[in-house]
């Protein structure tokens, strides 16, 4: 469990930024979690995966679709920008409430996830979107 | 006039003179209500008397209680028969009611004309008249359809049933895959029931409310869309009864999504090195051995399943990619670096974003499920991925493979 998630699940405040770093669970100056994959894997799902940016329970950053809300797990290189928002490789800058571009991906359980999933996030399985094609 | 109304009638004649007449009570001609009949006696077969016998055992009564709350239903539902046809304008509905406390009732639009009732007064059981109805049957029954229809045609609407209340009322109730305002399918009913049945519209009460109807049978085939989970359905498939359809596990297992009109349940699922398979049961719901293959809808009958072989000529369909894809497999064996096993790799790599689950076939052969595509060191696309149609097996079901 990297060092930002034990400082989560122990309910401090947190003040660091972690803006670009993708190799575990990035928080932002609003105590915000994005989740992204630290290596993009060989193997694609192609389950589509879209739907508009939203803050989920805990303060982890998912989708909202016709699918329900669900927490995602961004393509390699996703990180948090300047102005709120987070970028994605090859689909663009998004802000909350924005749709993003029709991705492939698939639904995996928690012990399947590239990367450690906060407690805070309270949810038993993620959806990982893989890297889109550029 | 079945045999049985013709024999009562002629016993009713018979005995007219017989038994104190209940042909009318006196002062029915002011009353909206008021009885008649009363007059010969309850005819029971020896069939019927099986049946009040199997029914009294049902409900938990005493055979006596049985036979004087069932004997003459069926004198009472002939004459209600005769009544549509001699008085369509003016009958609005009966129920029959044996027991001592409470009569069987006919409603009327207005007052019953003498054909009417004299063909109440011949029953032998006393029936309460009621002549406060605002509309015929016959027009409720219009309007039900209509109104019906018209809710049931609604965008959003899966299901919508209706339900005639004696004596002037259409009960419509409907179900929605999105939220359809209870005043929105009113106004929809109410002008339907309008054009049918013109002035005559006013005298029906209508009821609209959302509810739980169930939804129709439907026959279920393979490929086509999930939306809620973002995935391609593969081939039907059964489980002993049980039916269902098939895709891929990576698509999320929830239940109650739709499917072609229908509700999925997810049953059970194979990953890792079992392949990447789930399947969702239809419920009540039939299917068939048939797939679609093509964007315009295009269907085709699966007769048998077998495993790729390397080198052979493949096809698959997905709503990802909308197309029809054909190419020729490459490793027929192979286990993913996600570990997902019993996989076949065919190129060249077509697949789109909703592709997963969807069938891969040849000619009348189901031979797998879509799971994703292979990428290079660069990310570059190598092949797609499927998994092997012999891995059913792990999930306990088979395609079907006849109608």
């Amino acid at each position: 469990m990297s060092r930002a998630v034990k400082l989560l699940s122990g309910g401090a405040v947190i003040g660091v930024v972690l803006v670009g770093c993708s190799a575990g669970p990035q928080i932002d100056e609003d105590g915000r979690i994005l989740l992204a994959q630290p290596s993009a894997s060989a193997s694609r799902m192609l389950a589509a995966v879209d739907g508009t940016l939203t803050v989920l329970d805990g303060g982890c950053i998912g989708l909202t679709s016709e699918q329900g809300d669900r927490l995602v797990v961004f393509p390699p290189g996703t990180h948090f920008v300047e102005d709120g928002g987070i970028e994605i490789p090859h689909a663009g800058r998004f802000a909350v409430g924005d749709a993003i571009p029709r991705g492939g991906g698939g639904v995996v359980p928690l012990s399947a996830s590239p990367v450690p999933v906060p407690e805070v996030c309270e949810v038993t399985e993620v959806t990982v979107l893989d890297p889109y094609e550029s | 006039m079945n045999r049985l109304t013709a024999l009562c009638a002629s016993m009713s004649l018979v005995l007219a003179a017989l038994v104190p007449s209940h042909a009318q009570t006196a002062d029915s001609a002011a009353t909206p209500r008021f009885t008649v009949g009363g007059n010969g006696p309850i005819l029971i077969s020896a069939a019927e008397s099986e049946d009040i016998a199997q029914v009294a055992r049902v409900l938990g009564i005493a055979l006596d209680e049985a036979r004087a709350r069932f004997g003459g239903q069926e004198q009472f539902a002939s004459a209600i028969d005769e009544l549509r046809r001699v008085t369509p304008e003016s009958f609005a509905g009966a129920i029959w009611r044996g027991s001592a406390e409470s009569k069987p009732i006919v409603w009327f639009v207005g007052r019953p004309n003498a054909e009417a009732l004299a063909i109440l007064a011949r029953l032998p059981s006393v029936v309460l008249i009621d002549t406060t109805a605002v509309a015929a049957e016959s027009l409720l029954v219009d309007a039900q359809i209509v109104a019906r229809e018209a809710i049931a045609g609604m965008a959003g609407v899966v299901a919508a049933e209706s339900t005639v209340v004696p004596g002037g009322g259409v009960v419509v109730g409907y179900r929605t895959r999105h939220e359809v305002a209870v005043g929105d399918a009113l106004e929809s009913a109410k002008a339907a029931i309008r054009a049918k049945l013109g002035e005559r519209s006013a005298n029906v009460r209508l009821e609209v409310r959302e509810q739980d109807v169930p939804l129709p049978i439907a026959t279920v085939i393979g490929g086509q869309n999930i939306p809620a989970l973002g995935c391609t359905a593969a081939f039907t498939v059964t489980n002993g009864a049980a039916k269902g359809v098939l895709t891929a596990q990576h698509c999320a297992n929830t239940s109650g999504i739709s499917y072609d009109g229908v509700t999925l349940t997810y049953i059970t699922q194979s990953a890792n090195a079992d392949g990447d398979i789930q399947w969702h049961a239809v419920g009540p719901n039939s299917i068939t051995n048939t797939f679609r293959y093509t964007p315009g809808g295009g269907t085709r009958v699966v007769t048998s399943t077998s495993n790729p072989v390397s080198g052979s000529a493949i096809c698959f369909w997905g709503f990802g990619s909308n197309s029809t894809n054909c190419g020729t497999v490459g490793s027929a064996s192979y286990c993913d670096a996600a570990g997902y096993c019993h996989l076949f790799r065919a190129s060249p790599s077509v697949g789109q974003p909703g592709d997963s689950g969807g069938p891969w076939y040849f000619g009348n052969v189901g031979k797998g499920v879509t799971r994703g595509y292979l990428t290079n060191g660069l990310g570059f696309r190598v092949d797609d991925l499927a998994t092997q149609i012999g891995q059913l097996g792990t999930i306990g079901v088979s395609v079907k493979i006849a109608p």
